[in-house]
């Protein structure tokens, strides 16, 4: 995982060049976000068939609707599905610096989670395109449940198509949300092999 | 007729293997696996039988996910009872198809799939109750045990184990899984899983899934080291990687079972597997085991205690330092704190004397007029969401004292139990169901005995009556008192005497409210250092003390360096040696964990233009310094208000104009808002001894509405307003409809804040300015968070959309400044 502070410190607003002292706090806290992390992913290679807006991962393993997916995922005739996640003690971290009041803090750790969350992604994405099983192929953009009209309601047979709870330890809430909140699920579309190798 | 228990006593026992793959392999679709015990017993019967038939003396019934926790998600939780009791049935047929006899099933219990509140939003209780409809129906279908697998976190672990004691007479096994790091996935490590379990009084304990055989091997040993109970191992067959769409492992058999006959030979009396093992393999282990002779399991006399993550043995070597500030006796600002429901005042107490160095914290918030039996669990769910600390429960009230244990993610201490006969009735049953580490205090009916013997006996009484109702010895410490010197001038040299009496006639530890000792006399902490050192040589186990005395805790690592209890000194020079000099950093304090230092008393005279001084102390979000001139200012006796109104609120709102001008961002501000928050602390603490408190401005509830789990900021929202005065009702978040309105209606509040972050979440606001305005048609709505506009504010029918923190303080001021 990478980290710069650009992200984190565009999360919580601040724009322009900052201070050296606001650039210190965002390095300390990155160093105690990544102290308290135990990043952990998993991810899956699903056949992939698109019926207009009608997407089906596996044949049957997870099936649904979304225009926008179908947009992302043209052409893909495969897909991986990961799950990544910063891991419980990150939220800890944060709940704790909350809980007693220490809100600079807080919101500074849980805006270089975010970005430090993105940066795990990015590693994930990678490793995925080193599989041999997607040789010669290009991988779409990263596409998570929630994004445009992609319902978070296919959270529960999206974990369950991973064995994510097990595996990685996310879990949702009543709303479908992950816990630990510094979570990613995502689409990755594996376009066809290009007709002659780069 | 033999049990399962009789069985282990006997040799070693075998578990089954995987299930669901050889359920794939007879043609599941996918789904819910439990479904099939009624659409397709015979398939899963026959699964049981080829386990039976390989060699295995137990089956796990098809029941690992039945709870209606689980099933909620996949639409079938009103069938997990009947679910299970298929299940069970199943395995029963096929026990009897492979011939009886000393074969047993296990009704599976494995995880909800939640996580437990505070992190997720499941209620502990909730949990207990998923469980206990899952273990009744288990257990009339005729389940021979309970066997709890898999389980990645300590606290739902608690709640299955629980749930099984309270719902069935069976014998509990309980196994977690642990990730490649040697720890569940929610932290903790083989030592809080024995110390929780074993208090908990389950059966057999160890560990699933997770791991190939090689991987468990050192974590089956640790088990086997740190436990008196039997130890159980199932491992995956090694590591999992998807071929061709299916998921595979890479140990075969022969492989598994020679690495598994290893495991055996180290202690572990329970062998199977879990995913990806089949038959073949725990035909394959029976084999290689023919000849391998149990070890024996050894008791072991370790004094454990634990939090979720870690467990604290209270030993000679490593005496416990036993925080004890968390307690409101004596204290006003601690006693208004408990009143006002300031959590955060407290869990600053528990954080302080983490840093300080306790290894244990106290905690006591008996205040007279407060109910003890709310407040006391409700203490520990937040403490122990914040600090990776174990407990000692200090309350008289066994009530209060069930519901704490109960809400306790570990194995706590319990402070305390006497010589009393109805203090020995009420308390034991509890240390006995929940585990614990029962304080025996060496004082009864009579008072306190006067000579050292005198206490041995009144321990005596305790240690026997502990044992009687099934506590271990090692689960007790006695704690022999001390009185005051100023008072009694024999008082510690009684104490002392009584401590090695205890500790060479019962062998059991001591623990000791050292500063009891000093009671009355000038600099106590240089008597209670000395003490504190006069004790551990007469063979204290764990100190109650206060961390944040540094001639204590020196005294306490000196001690253990001169006696070769520090290997290297390691953790005196640690302490002690000089930290490379702080850099300076002109507009930002020290590193934000660091704890604010507490403000000298007696500081030098302030300057004569304090106000500026604390102004810009806030402005530049210098914190400590905030407090300090605060602190310095109240003691030389500047009016409070004069503060608040000249130089604190004032900063602030030169910070916020700036933010709102976009020349200083959301960080600055915060660090402003703490800072002020610091110093108005001085000044709460200030007027609680004066029995008096700041004007509020008016009440405000916020929440973060029903479905989102993202607060903070709201949080933020609410340390803003506080700062400027307001009294915040923060309901905090994923907060019903009726509950804002109930409350709002209730109070009388004027103003109620809302926020969400996920669209999903914006009918929820809706509906909760929908039941506002039908219950309280007076009271203004503010609406805020990411997914908010204008538009959509307008739209949900709120009053005011708050773009930012510091527009809900603006408009908050407008309202009630009108």
């Amino acid at each position: 995982m990478k980290f710069d502070g650009r992200a984190a410190r565009r999360f919580l607003g601040v724009r322009g060049e900052p201070d050296d002292a606001l650039c210190k706090r965002f390095e300390d806290a990155a160093e105690r976000v990544l102290a308290a992390a135990t990043p952990n992913w998993t991810a899956r290679l699903f056949p992939l068939q698109i019926d207009g807006e009608a997407l089906d991962f596996g044949g049957g393993v997870l099936a649904f609707c979304s225009r926008d997916l179908a947009r992302n995922l043209r052409g893909c005739d495969r897909a991986f599905l990961f799950a990544a996640t910063l891991g419980a003690g990150v939220d800890r971290l944060v709940r704790g610096r909350e809980a007693v009041g220490e809100m600079a803090d807080a919101a500074m750790l849980q805006a270089v989670a975010g970005e430090l969350a993105d940066s795990l992604c990015e590693d994930v994405v990678a490793e995925l395109a080193r599989n041999p099983a997607v040789a010669g192929c290009t991988l779409r953009h990263r596409y998570s449940p929630g994004y445009g009209d992609c319902s978070l309601s296919i959270q529960p047979a999206f974990l369950a198509a991973l064995d994510a709870t097990r595996r990685v330890g996310i879990s949702l809430t009543g709303a479908n949300l992950m816990v630990p909140t510094k979570s990613v699920t995502a689409f990755v579309g594996v376009g066809k092999p290009t007709e002659s190798p780069a | 007729m033999k049990t399962i228990l009789d069985l282990i006593q006997q040799r070693l026992v075998f578990a089954d293997g995987g299930f669901g793959s050889l359920l794939i392999e007879r043609g599941f679709p996918g789904g819910v696996p439990e479904e099939w015990n009624l659409s397709h017993p015979d398939v899963v019967e026959s699964i049981h039988l080829d386990y039976y038939r390989a060699g295995c003396d137990y089956v796990h019934a098809n029941t690992f996910g039945s709870n209606r926790v689980k099933l909620a998600a996949e639409g079938g939780d009103s069938a997990a009872a009947r679910w299970t009791a298929a299940g069970v049935a199943a395995a029963r047929r096929a026990r009897d198809a492979a011939g009886g006899g000393d074969r047993f099933v296990a009704l599976d219990v494995g995880p909800t799939g939640k996580l437990l509140a505070p992190l997720g939003d499941l209620e502990f209780e909730d949990a207990v109750a998923a469980f206990a409809e899952q273990i009744r129906a288990g257990a009339d279908a005729g389940a021979d045990f309970v066997s709890i697998e898999t389980m990645g976190d300590i606290y739902e672990l608690k709640a299955a184990v629980l749930a099984a004691k309270e719902n069935c007479n069976l014998p509990v096994f309980a196994t977690v899984a642990f990730g490649s790091n040697g720890k569940l996935l929610t932290g903790a490590d083989p030592a809080a899983v024995v110390a929780l379990l074993e208090g908990l009084g389950v059966d057999a304990l160890g560990l699933n899934c997770g791991l190939g055989p090689d991987t468990a091997a050192p974590l089956a040993a640790e088990f086997v080291r740190l436990s008196s109970l039997p130890v159980i191992v199932k491992p995956n067959a090694g590591l999992p990687r998807v071929e061709a769409g299916r998921t595979v492992y890479d140990v075969g058999p022969d492989d598994f079972a020679a690495q598994m006959a290893e495991i055996a030979r180290t202690g572990a009396r329970v062998l199977g597997g879990c995913c990806g093992t089949t038959p073949a393999h725990l035909a394959a282990l029976r084999r290689a085991c023919g000849g391998i002779e149990p070890v024996p399991v050894e008791r072991k006399t370790r004094t454990l205690v634990s939090c979720a993550t870690h467990a604290v043995e209270l030993c000679d070597a490593t005496p416990a330092i036993v925080g004890e500030r968390i307690n409101p006796t004596g204290k006003k600002r601690f006693q208004l704190a408990l009143r006002e429901g300031d959590f955060p005042y407290i869990l600053r107490q528990g954080l302080d004397q983490r840093e300080a160095g306790a290894h244990v914290l106290d905690v006591n918030v008996g205040v007279p007029g407060l109910d003890e039996q709310t407040l006391l669990p409700r203490t520990v769910r937040e403490l122990q969401a914040v600090v990776d600390l174990p407990l000692q429960l200090d309350t008289s009230d066994p009530a209060a004292m069930e519901a704490a244990l109960r809400a306790c993610a570990g194995k706590p201490m319990v402070n305390s139990v006497s010589g009393k006969a109805a203090s020995l009735a009420a308390v034991l049953p509890l240390v006995r169901k929940y585990g614990g580490v029962a304080v025996g205090l060496c004082l009864d009916d009579a008072g306190i005995p006067e000579t050292p013997e005198g206490r041995l006996a009144v321990a005596r009484r305790i240690v026997r009556a502990a044992e009687d109702a099934g506590i271990d010895r090692r689960d007790i410490v006695i704690d022999p008192l001390c009185l005051s010197v100023s008072a009694e001038p024999r008082a510690a040299d009684v104490t002392l005497r009584a401590i090695r009496l205890v500790r060479d006639e019962l062998g059991c530890g001591c623990i000791l409210g050292v500063s009891n000792v000093s009671f009355g006399l000038p600099r106590r902490d240089t008597v209670n250092a000395a003490f504190l050192l006069l004790a551990l040589r007469a063979g204290l186990t764990a100190a109650i003390v206060n961390p944040g005395s540094a001639p204590v805790l020196d005294a306490y690592r000196t001690y253990r360096a001169l006696l070769g209890l520090d290997p290297h000194c390691g953790e005196y020079i640690r302490t002690h040696a000089p930290l490379p000099a702080a850099p300076a950093a002109p507009t930002a304090p020290a590193s934000p964990t660091a704890p604010a230092p507490a403000p000298a008393p007696a500081a030098p005279p302030p300057p004569p233009d304090t106000p500026s001084a604390l102004s810009d102390a806030v402005r530049r979000g210098l914190k400590a310094e905030a407090a300090r001139l605060a602190a310095a200012a109240l003691a030389s006796g500047q009016d409070p208000l004069t503060l608040i109104d000249g130089a604190i609120v004032p900063a602030l709102d030169d910070v916020g104009r700036n933010f709102e001008a976009g020349t200083l961002f959301l960080p600055q501000l915060l660090v402003a808002a703490d800072s002020a928050s610091a110093a108005f602390e001085e000044i709460k603490k200030h007027l609680a001894t004066r029995g008096t408190a700041r004007e509020s401005l008016g009440r405000v509830i916020l929440a973060t509405v029903k479905g989102d789990v993202h607060d903070i900021g709201k949080n933020i929202v609410r340390a803003l307003l506080e700062n400027y005065g307001f009294d915040v009702l923060d309901l905090g978040k994923d907060v019903p409809p009726e509950l804002v309105a109930d409350t709002a209606a209730r109070e009388g509040i004027r103003l109620v804040g809302l926020s969400a972050l996920m669209t999903t979440t914006v009918p929820a606001m809706e509906e909760t300015i929908r039941q506002l305005r039908a219950r309280c048609p007076d009271c203004k709505v503010m609406v805020g968070g990411a997914v908010l506009t204008q538009d959509c504010a307008n739209r949900i029918g709120a009053d005011f959309y708050a773009r930012d923190a510091m527009t809900s303080v603006r408009y908050a001021l407008s309202l009630f400044k009108s």
